[in-house]
């Protein structure tokens, strides 16, 4: 199972180049990225794009424009009926910036619906790494509780550091240890960073089946 | 926690390696990052349970804590963004029990294979090469430092 990075941010976003970033990954014990911007073919990355919109009917028309070759779709997180619908959205992959909505805006019944559809619930790990004090304290106790819905209703987790530039980017262990915070253990560490690849492959139209 | 015969606890130590590639912080600006890392996340009376100090300066980092907290010192190394007015990240290479043992290891420091002026968007940038078609592009200007990272592949570099 590849290890993934949930999301970078490449150049021009970020102060490093997609290539740079891809290279460092690798140094780190990453298989493959998930990058949102960059130019180029780069062995190694998924490309993704991120939705923000506030209302449905906004990311079911910023989802008819995205091409074919955007593998990873994700949609910023809203309130519960938001979340839920975009759940329930044929090609979003990923629900993003979680623990900045309400904490009502992803329960057992949107967990529930996640682990039906397939749809990954993003840990940044950002916020713990640049984050001090109290709104470290409160992504932690969001993330303890999403950890929490997906022990008892097994949706996809990703974990991402979102850097913007290598000097963001942290290794496999590093991230471990940054989920330990929270409470998740190795065997779910290596779940989240390996949930995309089984997304993915549960999505395309043809599978392969080794013998 | 078991003790040596002379009363001393036992330690552990941890290499780390900085990137960017080519910065040599002061020591003691490294020491208040980590310490002010590891209050931030764990408290003040973990942080004194760590007792983390900086043992080594070879271009890379040796740090020191007591056996039992290696995992919360390199939990809050990765947490470091910024060691004194530099950007900066702590990346721990590998733990051991002895110096001995870490000293033995290579250097993890890269050096610079070459360097050349780079121009991107009217800008003109220093690009330090390394190993691994790496290339750090440094722009001093009054502000402060900028850094761009690059690779020998991307088309800015060329």
């Amino acid at each position: 199972m590849p290890l993934i990075d949930g999301c970078i941010h490449p150049y021009p976003t970020g102060d490093s180049s997609l290539r740079r970033m891809a290279v460092e990954a690798r140094e780190l014990g990453f298989d493959q990225v998930v990058a949102t911007g960059g130019t180029g073919e780069v062995p190694g990355v998924l490309r993704a794009t991120v939705i923000s919109a506030s209302s449905v009917k906004g990311v079911i028309s910023a989802l008819q424009a995205i091409p074919r070759a955007e593998v990873v779709v994700m949609v910023i997180a809203g309130d519960l009926a938001f979340n839920r619908a975009i759940i329930g959205l044929r090609g979003v992959r990923v629900l993003k910036d979680a623990h900045r909505s309400p904490r009502e805006a992803f329960n057992h019944v949107a967990a529930k619906e996640a682990e039906v559809k397939g749809v990954a619930v993003e840990l940044d790990l950002a916020p713990l790494v640049e984050g001090r004090g109290l709104q470290r304290q409160r992504v932690i106790a969001r993330y303890r509780e999403l950890l929490q819905l997906h022990r008892r209703y097994r949706f996809p987790l990703t974990l991402a550091s979102n850097a913007r530039s290598i000097l963001g980017q942290r290794s496999v262990r590093e991230m471990a240890l940054l989920a330990g915070l929270f409470g998740m253990e190795e065997a779910e560490v290596t779940g989240a960073l390996s949930s995309l690849d089984s997304i993915l492959a549960g999505r395309s139209p043809v599978q392969v089946v080794r013998g | 926690m078991t003790q040596l015969p002379s009363q001393r606890e036992r330690r552990r130590y941890i290499l780390a390696r900085f990137a960017p590639e080519g910065i040599a912080p002061d020591p003691r600006e490294l020491y208040a990052a980590v310490a002010e890392a590891c209050t931030a996340l764990w408290g003040d009376v973990a942080a004194s349970e760590i007792s983390p100090s900086v043992m080594a300066w070879e271009g890379h980092a040796i740090l020191r804590c007591r056996r039992g907290t290696e995992d919360r010192l390199a939990t809050a190394l990765a947490t470091i963004t910024r060691i004194g007015e530099e950007r900066a990240a702590v990346r721990t290479i590998t733990t051991s029990g002895t110096l001995h043992a870490i000293r033995s290891r290579p250097s993890p420091r890269q050096e610079v294979l070459r360097e050349k002026k780079v121009g991107i968007g009217g800008r003109v940038f220093l690009a330090k090469a390394y190993p691994g078609q790496k290339v750090d592009l440094i722009e001093k200007g009054i502000k402060g430092k900028e850094l761009l990272f690059f690779t020998d592949e991307d088309g800015e570099v060329r």
